[in-house]
């Protein structure tokens, strides 16, 4: 029996392995890629800088909050992201002494704010960071900061501050020999305390001071400091230690920054949070401290500014980038924030790397990006080549093309258009509204009207046609109790089918604090359609203010038992969820009248009470279906919880995935079909193509595997799968109808080629476009043409043909089609096969070598496409149509394409004049080349070609003009063209075709 | 009953020990599936001839090796003569559409990188006597599937990082480092449809480069060939 058990095991195991290899994973439509929005104009929290030269380059790695790692070769002048198949949290970075080559990273943020992501341990790269491999520590969710010894290279220390939402083992300052192999922990207080930072003596790496750490945040509360919490030293590399407290501050300690003056290590620097917390200095290496005068800008909000640096060479020079640039020339004693030329650097600075080369060039780390100083941090330049934006949400309106709204994490409100000519670049990015931006909606019905907000729910209208603002958020009034609003209070419009008084159409718009708002006029009323919400705790509420640790940090951070999501079903108008941050999922069917709770049938699939009801779905398709997703990370519960109720809400069934990680924020249904699912978490976004019995992790849609997703959009007119990544900016996927083709059909097939979408002919906009030296990093344009998506079960190594026949069956044109396993896209830009162009003669940068590579476009009309795949063909068909909005009449089209035809007839024509002729010379070269006649003949045909093809070519510049030329030149602005000739430009097409005419008649005269 | 369990065990075994396999056992079933070293160690010569496919247009090439004393690339696109010629101690390049119009000598920088070219026979055949480094860098994903990555660093100081398929044993994937100014830049190149030659050793007949594809037609182990084309002078 047993035997037979085990069997039974063993049976499943291998139908479990043979099942995940059948199974399709994300690399099966790589062809959606994004296409990242950026923006870069505004970046994002920079958590650690290093840097090293190498090669006689500036290496720079840079650590973000959720956007991976980042390297630039140039010092800072262009950067790639080199961590994208990991987490993107980044909590430290070190470069192995003398070796650009290796490289430590340590997942997951220290600066632990409440909206802080969390990390999986410890990376290592040995080859600058193209391939990384993680070595341990994975449970610690927090690195400050790494060391490593210089004098013995495998060596390295790592501090972890640990989880910040619950209890844990996995905390305290760890010590590898073998470079990451093996780890010890060698020093650790209790399962409260981690380690928050590390100081290594210059010369004698053995001595150490490490400053242990107790904290704890919770969804409504914040505690830093307690009796864990100190400044120990070692002198045997951490094998022993000693707590220090002489001429420290008494009582229960915070969050110690330490540094040791590079110039003079019996100096030593620490910021010390305590009940008076200040500014220490030890002369003696530590053993003795005294208290220096220091401003609140050095000290304030220690469990956020955790960076004090001193010059590589000037021992007088110490910066302290915290809320501020400080900086102080004599030690410490004195500082300095005054900024003089450049721009002032971003507010809440993290990371400062200083070029030990050169210290007057250094880079600071902010939560907006990098800035660069050559002048000790007085004058400061941005780098405006980082894409780490950390948008809360995401918005988008029904404009052509449309715009992409949302809010940046302490960066404001901002929107763009979603396409632009050349792509969306940084100048496109229009700043909208102050603060740390969340919600950014526009108005249903008017889109220069647009609601944005700051952090507890400080509502803006912004009006665009005038320019100006103003403040909207609902008042107290009479019977409202004091209102909550969260730090990301949601601002949501849903369509109505009623009219104002003055008879016009209005729409919903909605918020909440604990009670739900809602206003028909812009915001200018509101009125509230419910009653308190949540569970009016009064344990978890305003317990920012009963700060229960040594310094308070109150900035609406912590207000709990709010509402954070509402949505109004898209047909009816009377039906309305919302959500709350303590675990009530409401529901009214009668505009507000009533409410019920509907979370009790999510606990009964498992997920715990009161979780955080972080977003709610109602499917467009059928009103009875409802998602939702639930974020319990605040009680150190990091799981996947989504689920969906197909009855309203009665019964709930909970998703579940191996793939799955992180807590998560957003689900979405797909408009069209119902199986199509979208599920973002705060390690990445997932997919489900059979609705959500089967999840893939997004890996191969060019973003970070583990990608923040923060809120996913359908735009409906363009079917574009909109992505807000806390970390990486906006990602958007050009229309996701593949998708729901490759949901409908069998898979199991070995080719399939989709239905083809009929194209109405258009070009990308090439003007207007921002100056190329000012646009930063820059997206990718969206592709306009016509687009042809095909399956294949396996790669097919004999290569896949596309050919394309005109209404009379001729073929056109042939296209080199991908032979990838799975879809497939291929674009098609609307030409026919080029012309054979007559040879000879040097051609680079010409018009006769472009001839020779673009055809004329075609006319409207019906075309065939034939995908031809291992020996088998599958035909689809395509109808091009006019498109006069654009300029783009039947007339027209038919005129340039009669035009351009003229033209490539004549390349042809010429082609085969110029390929007799070349042969005839062959074959007489071949004779007796002295004969009179025969000499006489070949030196006529030379003559005659140097008259119909540039063979005589001088300079870099193509600067003869013959025959061929001309023909090229004209072909070439009627083919790369939108707009046909004029009737007076034709003409020279007609004197064209008449002087071949004479270049043949001539031709057959000289073959006599 | 027993017998069946028994297979089962083991291959339940084989999939768990996978990941203990070294770098040199992934190179060891590598060699043995594209032909063993001792056929590629008699590899004196080749002839590769094929075309460059690049956005529909085809680009005829052949390209000539002699092992490790010459390599030569010649292409032709509308009648412009594309030519590359390395050589141990000197490299020759011709490009008339990007500007080079006539055979001139190339960088010490960019012979160095080319050097590796020599080796005709495959880069993991003797690898250890041709003076390469290997590094295991473990398992990764790509393209949904699975590979071993092992890093080579060769004599010339060049690195390549290869991907080898965890269930065909092939390479599948090349990342080079191009190094130009002090810059390094990754160029990734696919190794797809690998097929026996006459000879009895694999070559993936289609390689990859993003925008460009390498299709081999013919391949010819060991002709003859004058040592006078690898001279650009």
């Amino acid at each position: 029996m047993q035997l037979k058990n085990k069997l039974t095991g063993l049976f499943l195991l291998l139908v479990f392995i043979t099942n995940a290899q059948n199974t399709i994973n994300s690399s099966y439509f790589q062809v959606m890629g994004a296409r990242p929005l950026g923006p870069s104009t505004m970046s994002g929290r920079i958590t650690s800088i290093d840097g090293i030269s190498a090669n006689g380059q500036l290496n720079l790695f840079v650590g973000t909050a959720g956007g991976g790692i980042w390297k630039s070769q140039n010092g800072g002048l262009s950067f790639i992201s080199i961590f994208d198949k990991y987490c993107q949290s980044i909590g430290a970075l070190a470069i192995e002494p003398g070796n650009a080559k290796v490289v430590y990273a340590g997942a997951g943020e220290s600066n632990t704010r409440n909206s802080v992501s969390y990390g999986d341990g410890m990376y290592k790269t040995t080859d600058g960071g193209n391939n990384w491999q993680k070595i341990g520590l994975d449970s610690t969710e927090r690195i400050s900061k790494i060391l490593i010894n210089p004098t013995d290279k495998k060596t390295v220390y790592v501090s972890a501050p640990g989880p910040l939402w619950n209890s844990s083992k996995h905390r305290g300052l760890y010590k590898t020999i073998d470079g990451g192999k093996t780890w010890n922990k060698i020093l650790y207080v209790n399962e409260e305390t981690g380690c928050a930072d590390i100081a290594m003596h210059p010369t004698k790496p053995e001595t150490l001071f490490a400053s242990m750490w107790q904290f704890r945040r919770k969804a409504y509360a914040f505690s830093s400091g307690g009796p864990g919490s100190g400044l120990h030293k070692s002198t045997d590399g951490g094998k022993t230690w000693n707590k220090i407290t002489n001429g420290l501050p008494e009582g229960d300690l915070g969050r110690i920054v330490i540094t040791i003056n590079p110039s003079k290590p019996s100096e030593v620097l620490a910021i010390v949070e305590a009940k008076v917390p200040g500014l220490y200095i030890s002369e003696d290496e530590g053993t003795t401290w005294k208290k220096l005068a220091s401003t609140e800008n050095l000290t304030a909000r220690p469990f956020y500014f955790s960076t004090l640096v001193y010059d590589p060479k000037d021992p007088k020079r110490v910066y302290r980038p915290a809320f501020d640039f400080q900086y102080s020339s004599d030690g410490g004693y004195s500082w300095n924030n005054t900024v003089i030329g450049g721009i002032e650097p971003h507010a809440d600075m993290h990371a400062l790397w200083i070029n030990p080369n050169n210290p007057d060039m250094m880079f600071v780390g902010t939560d907006g990006g990098i800035y660069m100083s050559t002048n000790k941090g007085t004058a400061w330049q941005f780098i405006n080549s980082l894409p780490v934006g950390q948008f809360y949400h995401v918005s988008t309106d029904n404009q052509t093309p449309y715009h992409v709204y949302g809010g940046l994490q302490d960066n404001n409100s901002w929107m763009a258009p979603s396409s632009a000519p050349g792509g969306v670049t940084a100048v496109d990015w229009r700043w909208i509204n102050g603060g740390d931006g969340f919600w950014v909606q526009p108005s249903l019905l008017n889109s220069k009207i647009i609601f944005s907000e700051s952090q507890g729910g400080e509502i803006t209208k912004v009006d665009l046609s005038t320019g100006l603002s103003y403040g909207v958020r609902p008042k107290k009034l009479e019977g409202d109790e004091e209102h909550r609003w969260n730090w990301n209070t949601p601002i949501v419009v849903g369509a109505s089918t009623k009219k104002n008084a003055a008879g016009k159409p209005v729409y919903n718009l909605y918020t909440a604090a604990q009670y739900v708002f809602k206003s028909n006029d812009d915001g200018k009323n509101w009125q509230r359609i419910s009653p308190d919400l949540t569970t009016n705790n009064p344990n978890k509420i305003n317990q920012a203010e009963k700060n229960a640790g040594i310094t308070g940090d109150n900035t609406s951070a912590e207000n709990h038992c709010t509402i954070f999501t509402i949505t109004q079903d898209p047909k009816n108008e009377n039906i309305i969820w919302a959500g709350t941050d303590d675990g009530n999922l409401q529901l009214t069917t009668d505009g507000g009248k009533s409410w019920q709770n509907k979370s009790a049938g999510i606990w009964k699939t498992g997920v715990p009470e009161n979780t955080w009801i972080s977003s709610i779905e109602i499917s467009s398709l059928d009103s009875k279906r409802i998602y939702v997703t639930l974020d319990n990370h605040m009680y150190g519960d990091m799981h996947t919880y989504a689920v969906m109720s197909s009855d309203g809400g009665n019964t709930w069934k909970k998703f579940s995935s191996s793939e799955f990680t992180g807590f998560a924020h957003v689900i979405r249904e797909d408009i069209v079909n119902e199986k199509l699912l979208f599920l973002g978490t705060e390690m990445g976004l997932f997919i489900s193509l059979d609705g959500g019995k089967n999840w893939m992790r997004s890996k191969y849609q060019n973003m970070p595997w583990y990608n923040l997703v923060r809120d996913i959009k359908i735009q409906p007119q363009t079917n574009d799968l909109v992505i807000a990544s806390h970390g990486r900016g906006i990602y958007i996927i050009d229309n996701i109808q593949p998708l729901r083709e490759m949901v409908k059909s069998d898979l199991a097939q070995s080719v399939l080629f989709y239905p083809i979408q009929n194209f109405k002919y258009e070009y990308s906009p090439q003007y207007p476009q921002p100056a190329s030296n000012l646009t930063g990093w820059a997206a990718g344009s969206k592709v306009i043409a016509p687009t042809f998506y095909y399956y294949l079960k396996e790669r097919s190594n004999s290569g896949v043909k596309i050919e394309i026949y005109d209404a009379a069956n001729k073929k056109i044109k042939d296209l080199n089609a991908s032979s990838a396993k799975g879809l497939n896209k291929v674009y098609w830009d609307l030409s026919v096969n080029p012309p054979k162009v007559a040879q000879g003669g040097y051609i680079a940068q010409s018009s006769v070598l472009i001839s020779s590579v673009i055809g004329p476009k075609v006319d409207i009309g019906k075309y065939k496409i034939v995908v031809k795949a291992d020996g088998k063909e599958y035909v689809q068909n395509i109808k091009i149509e006019a498109n006069p909005s654009k300029g783009l009449d039947a007339a027209s089209i038919a005129l340039l394409n009669k035009q351009s035809m003229r033209l490539f007839n004549l390349h042809e024509r010429l082609f085969t004049l110029v390929d007799s002729l070349d042969k005839t010379v062959k074959v007489l070269a071949k004779g007796d080349t002295t004969v009179p006649v025969v000499k006489e003949k070949l030196h006529k045909l030379d003559s005659f070609k140097r008259e119909i093809v540039e063979l005589n070519r001088k300079s870099i510049f193509f600067d003869e003009f013959k025959y061929r030329r001309r023909v090229s030149d004209l072909y070439y602005s009627v083919a790369s063209g939108l707009e046909p000739l004029s009737t007076s430009q034709e003409k020279g097409i007609t004197l064209l075709e008449d002087q071949f005419v004479v270049f043949q008649k001539r031709f057959f005269e000289l073959l006599k | 009953m027993k017998k069946v369990f028994l297979s089962i065990a083991l291959f339940v075994s084989a999939i768990f020990t996978v990941n203990a396999q070294t770098a040199d056992e992934v190179i060891a079933k590598y060699i043995t599936e594209i032909g063993g070293a001792e056929k590629w160690a008699k590899v004196q010569s080749i002839k590769i001839e094929g075309q460059i496919e690049v956005q529909g247009i085809q680009i005829p090439f052949t390209m000539q090796g002699l092992q490790m004393k010459g390599m030569r690339v010649d292409a032709e696109f509308q009648g412009n003569k594309i030519i590359d010629i390395t050589t141990p101690t000197k490299g020759w390049a011709q490009n008339p559409l990007s500007g080079k119009a006539t055979l001139s000598p190339i960088s010490e920088d960019e012979l160095k990188q080319k050097l590796d070219d020599l080796d005709i026979q495959d880069a993991f055949v003797d690898y250890k006597a041709k003076g390469s480094v290997i590094e295991s860098l473990g398992k990764d994903e790509e393209d949904g599937n699975e590979y071993f990555k092992i890093k080579m660093t060769t004599k010339n100081g060049n690195e390549k990082t290869y991907f080898f398929d965890t269930k065909t044993n092939l390479i599948y994937k090349i990342e080079s480092i191009v190094k130009q100014q002090g810059q390094e830049m990754k160029s990734e190149q696919k190794l797809l449809d690998y097929q026996t030659t006459e000879y009895g050793i694999k070559f993936p007949f289609k390689q990859d480069q993003g925008q460009m594809m390498m299709v081999t037609k013919k391949i010819t182990i060991n002709p003859t060939i004058d040592a006078t084309i690898f001279n650009g002078n």
